[in-house]
């Protein structure tokens, strides 16, 4: 009898569920004209970063000096592929958020192109423009109008363990490949790999050693020619297999975590990462005095010069198109304070970035400042040529194909011969 | 049963037929729409004829995918499935603590797929995982290899949990069995057969439509999961272990390949009913119909 | 030779003595296969705990070890840095309200399939194949259903999906139990007078309970787990879920497993509760059994 009851008011409460299920707030709410004017910011830093610290600082910063007038929320996603698929599906759906950052890829110009974006370029005064390096505009500068501004741009660096090297009985950081190969050796008889490797997911650290390996052989246009299939690019393939017999026996099949917690347990000496390693870092070695931070190898005879520097894509800042043209005004001045020196310098400092726009450190901020960060930074700013990592500007198909392709080369089932066709023939 | 009139019948049926109307029939369109089609996600739609069919039969990666998914159906229907159905025999039996047994055995499905592939892609680590390290200690150490990066292993490895956890298949089992009637038992038991003759005689037959509706589950788990090939391997090494599910995935959120990716799901879901209609068949074969039609 | 004629079942013990030295022998091979099981099954869960308790570096530099240091660090980060509670509560709402709704328009779905009708077996095919689509290819398509019914980060909206994403395999399990009920008993029913509507409330309903309670454990604990339309459709805290949550430690480039662990087993916790006070339905439901 009861159970009747239950069944029935069960029944009847789980259609009217369905049925009444009204509209979400949120939604229609942020786009009228009422004031304060509410924007809503998509981050990937979560608040267990301190990246993502400091933009909360920021933005808490920000709605201080504009109480009542204009009100940031930020909505985090940590998940960066995931928060990317949903940014791209909103824009499809005509609801571009009304701030987001996205990794910049010169061929793929879909969102660009989607014409809802908004165009910074009237609110563009000599003041904000002078904050920036003229060529990273140009870059983001699509059809005449500028879609993005220009923000991360996180410089990859060597962080090796100085007392790995010692044990090993070398004395510096290699300058060659050639040493580095060499050295590699020398790590093997102590028991510990060169270099941590990556090929699962993006295959990121293994993809950074075979941009340096190609820039180091071809210059800076080694990969951004009309064809993959060079013979610059088999060299740096033959050699990017030799590195992966460099590394753990892990390194296959590895994830980024697995890969960069063999650095930091000390069974890898090497590593190729950008400066959110640092962190990490610095809490395993308390006070990294034992990590040390060095340009990639180079080749005696190749087109690179030392202390190129390869990147990760730039990570520039969005916005969907407004309608009211104050909330449009009210997004561009807050890029405007979110890249003005002092918040850059927070970031980068606190934060562990590296930005593009123009950074002014003085003395006293370089010595209270991490010291593997401020070499990061003299790293950058000193670097004859930046290039942007390969995966990051292949075409989307081709950048799917690369981490099977890296996978592929290291078991030996592809040439490296095979390893640039394909990759080739995959880059449509 | 005839004593119902069309509009009670619809009346019954409204709520569902909504829920699947809204979220299979209408979404589908799309998908063989888009099948047809081109998309980047953003641009324009560009209709394409039959170019992304003829591009996923000449994509490498996407055979394996597609062979892959059969792989991983073959093995639910005759490793996995068996194994619940035993395991349901035995518990049927409610030996001491069959309850402990039944309620262990279905906690690994209640914890998340992620966090059983992520547990299994550290058992199989070269260096630091636990099997590498088990047959080190008991002396197999030459045994021991890069399990998900060899070719010849990976497959095999991404597809242990799914072996292993067959919680809630056996669950469905054991609630079919509970259906039995007593009487039968009863019956078999005076007439002095054994535990065993039981089974083979009596339960066995009268849970086939457990084996139908396990026999759909599992097709559709293998066709619908992606966590352990892609945390396990991300589908390598060199797509060894790639899914369809995965391809699907890939070739959408990293290729921005929605047509493709579209064309993918489906070619999934004719193989789901492709496989369907062979277990049931099957099951007809093997004598009695299958209670559901 | 009590408890055999209590449940109605064989047990090992009253096989008629036909050679004891086979029993014992299948008894033990009984025994060692349900303790060998027993160890694997429970392993994940054991391990996830475990790891909980570890740091970071300690958890990689040995992932199957014990902890050198026995630490509450995880849990207190994961409990106090995001709020959890309101996580685990749009978790809940999502699961409960998604199950509800699936099981409640599944059953009445597949009561009137135990009658003749022109369009049964097609009725049936519909209701059943979405369990072949594979949801990634599903993804764009709910975006834009879920935006346009005004349910984009909402709890409803989750739930509203969820309960279509789940149907078929509600009513296959539903169905399938509904099946065994035997014929004479709906007969019965029909003779005595009683309406369409009545033999369904008070004759199936009641008989179909253990099958709809096996659905809603199924539904329950796959729509918790749930992430990929969790993330996609939800974007503030006001209906993140606790599996998205839990993503937030896994974030690419800063991961912390250990942590992420903790978070796991915070979400555990309510699934193995409602497991517990459900399975003890279906008990209740195999004892009474259908026939008279």
């Amino acid at each position: 009898m009861r159970l009747r009851r239950l069944s029935i008011l069960g029944l009847v409460a789980a259609l009217t569920l369905g049925a009444t299920a009204g509209p979400s707030p949120g939604l229609a709410a942020g786009r009228a004209a009422a004031a304060p004017i509410q924007i809503t910011m998509m981050s990937g830093w979560p608040l267990n970063q301190a990246r993502g610290v400091v933009l909360q600082g920021l933005v808490n910063q920000y709605n201080k000096l504009n109480a009542g007038k204009v009100k940031v929320t930020v909505d985090i996603n940590p998940d960066w592929p995931a928060l990317q698929q949903q940014i791209r599906t909103m824009i499809s759906a005509g609801r571009a958020p009304d701030i987001f950052q996205y990794n910049f890829n010169p061929n793929d110009l879909s969102m660009q192109k989607s014409g809802q974006l908004l165009d910074f370029t009237p609110y563009m005064n000599a003041a904000w423009k002078a904050r920036f390096n003229p060529h990273d505009l140009a870059t983001l500068t699509i059809g005449g109008k500028l879609l993005s501004i220009p923000f991360e741009a996180d410089g990859v660096g060597f962080y090796y363990n100085k007392a790995l090297f010692k044990k090993a009985g070398i004395g510096a950081f290699p300058t060659t490949w050639d040493q580095f190969f060499r050295d590699c050796g020398r790590f093997k008889k102590v028991g510990v790999a060169a270099i941590s490797l990556q090929t699962q997911d993006d295959a990121w650290l293994g993809t950074n050693i075979l941009s340096y390996l190609a820039i180091g052989l071809g210059g800076p246009s080694a990969y951004f020619g009309r064809s993959l299939d060079t013979p610059t690019m088999v060299r740096a393939a033959t050699l990017m297999k030799q590195v992966f017999a460099c590394s753990t026996a892990d390194a296959m099949g590895a994830n980024y975590d697995v890969a960069s917690n063999d650095f930091l347990l000390g069974r890898t000496a090497m590593i190729a990462d950008g400066p959110w390693a640092i962190g990490p870092i610095e809490k395993q070695f308390k006070g990294a005095a034992q990590i040390g931070l060095a340009p990639a190898p180079t080749f005696a005879s190749g087109a690179g010069k030392p202390g190129d520097l390869v990147t990760d894509a730039q990570s520039p800042f969005a916005a969907g198109k407004q309608s009211s043209p104050r909330k449009a005004a009210a997004i561009a001045n807050f890029l405007e304070f979110l890249t003005s020196p002092g918040s850059v310098k927070q970031l980068t400092l606190q934060g562990k970035l590296l930005l593009s726009p123009k950074l002014q450190l003085t003395a006293g901020d370089q010595q209270g400042a991490d010291p593997l960060l401020v070499h990061l930074i003299s790293l950058y700013e000193q670097a004859p040529r930046r290039v942007v990592e390969m995966t990051r500007i292949l075409k989307p198909a081709g950048e799917a194909k690369l981490p099977s392709l890296l996978q592929g080369l290291a078991l030996g089932s592809l040439t490296p011969a095979q390893f640039v066709q394909q990759l080739q023939a995959s880059n449509h | 049963m005839r004593t119902a009139t069309r509009l009670q019948i619809l009346l019954y049926l409204t709520p569902a037929l909504l829920l699947t109307l809204l979220f299979f029939a209408l979404p589908l369109t799309f998908v063989g729409y888009m099948t047809f089609h081109s998309w980047d996600g953003i641009g324009p739609i560009l209709y394409v004829g039959l170019q992304n069919i003829t591009s996923l039969i000449h994509d490498p990666s996407f055979n394996k995918a597609f062979i892959n998914s059969i792989i991983w159906i073959l093995v639910g229907l005759f490793i996995h499935l068996p194994f619940a159905l035993l395991i349901a025999l035995i518990l049927s039996h409610r030996p001491r603590g069959w309850r402990f047994f039944r309620n262990v055995f279905v906690l690994p499905n209640v914890i998340s797929t992620t966090a059983v592939a992520f547990l299994w892609y550290f058992v199989f680590q070269v260096d630091i995982g636990l099997l590498n390290g088990i047959l080190g200690a008991v002396g197999l150490g030459g045994l021991a290899r890069p399990w998900l990066f060899d070719p010849h292993t990976a497959l095999a490895a991404t597809q242990a949990p799914f072996v292993l956890y067959i919680g809630f298949t056996m669950l469905i089992f054991l609630t079919q069995i509970s259906t039995i009637p007593a009487d039968y038992y009863e019956a078999a038991r005076i007439d002095g057969a054994s535990a065993w003759q039981i089974d083979w005689h009596i339960t066995i037959p009268l849970v086939r439509p457990a084996v139908a509706i396990n026999a759909l589950f599992i097709t559709g788990f293998c066709l619908r999961m992606f966590e352990y090939p892609f945390i396990m391997t991300s589908g390598g090494p060199m797509d060894a272990t790639l899914n369809l599910s995965l391809y699907i995935y890939r070739s959408m959120v990293t290729a921005h390949a929605y047509g493709l990716s579209m064309a993918a799901g489906s070619a999934t879901i004719l193989l789901g009913i492709a496989v369907m209609a062979l277990v049931f068949l099957a099951l007809r074969r093997a004598g009695g119909r299958p209670a559901e039609a | 030779m009590d408890r055999a004629v209590a449940t109605g079942r064989v047990g090992w013990r009253s096989a008629q003595g036909r050679g004891t030295v086979l029993t014992a022998l299948l008894r033990l091979l009984q025994w060692s296969a349900l303790l060998v099981v027993l160890a694997l099954m429970a392993v994940p869960f054991c391990w996830l705990v475990l790891s909980s308790f570890k740091s970071n570096t300690d958890f990689f530099a040995n992932p199957f070890g014990l902890p050198q240091a026995w630490s509450l660090d995880n849990y207190i980060t994961v409990l106090s840095g995001e709020p959890m509670l309101l996580y685990l509560l749009h978790s809940a709402v999502a699961s409960f309200a998604s199950t509800a709704l699936a099981i409640a328009a599944t059953t009445l779905a597949a009561y009137a399939l135990q009658y003749r009708f022109r369009p049964r077996r097609g009725v049936f095919l519909l209701l059943s194949f979405g369990l072949f689509v594979p949801v990634y290819a599903l993804m764009t398509p709910y975006y834009f259903i879920v935006n346009d019914l005004g349910l984009f980060d909402s709890v409803w909206g989750l739930a509203l999906v969820y309960a279509g994403m789940s149907a078929p395999m509600s009513f296959l399990i539903v169905k399938t139990y509904m099946d065994s009920i035997p014929r004479e008993i709906l007969e019965a029913g029909r003779i005595d007078g009683a309406s369409f509507h009545r033999i369904f409330a008070g004759i199936v309903l009641p008989l179909s309970v253990p099958g709809m309670v096996t659905a809603a454990i199924f539904l329950m604990i796959i729509s918790w787990n749930e992430l990929l339309f969790a993330v996609l459709l939800t974007q503030s805290d006001a209906a993140r879920t606790v599996q998205v949550a839990i993503q937030f430690f896994l974030a690419a480039f800063h991961a912390n497993y250990p942590e992420a662990f903790a978070a796991m087993i915070v979400a555990i916790i309510p699934t193995i509760v409602a497991y517990v006070l459900m399975s003890k339905r279906i008990v209740a439901g195999l004892t009474t059994g259908a026939v008279k």
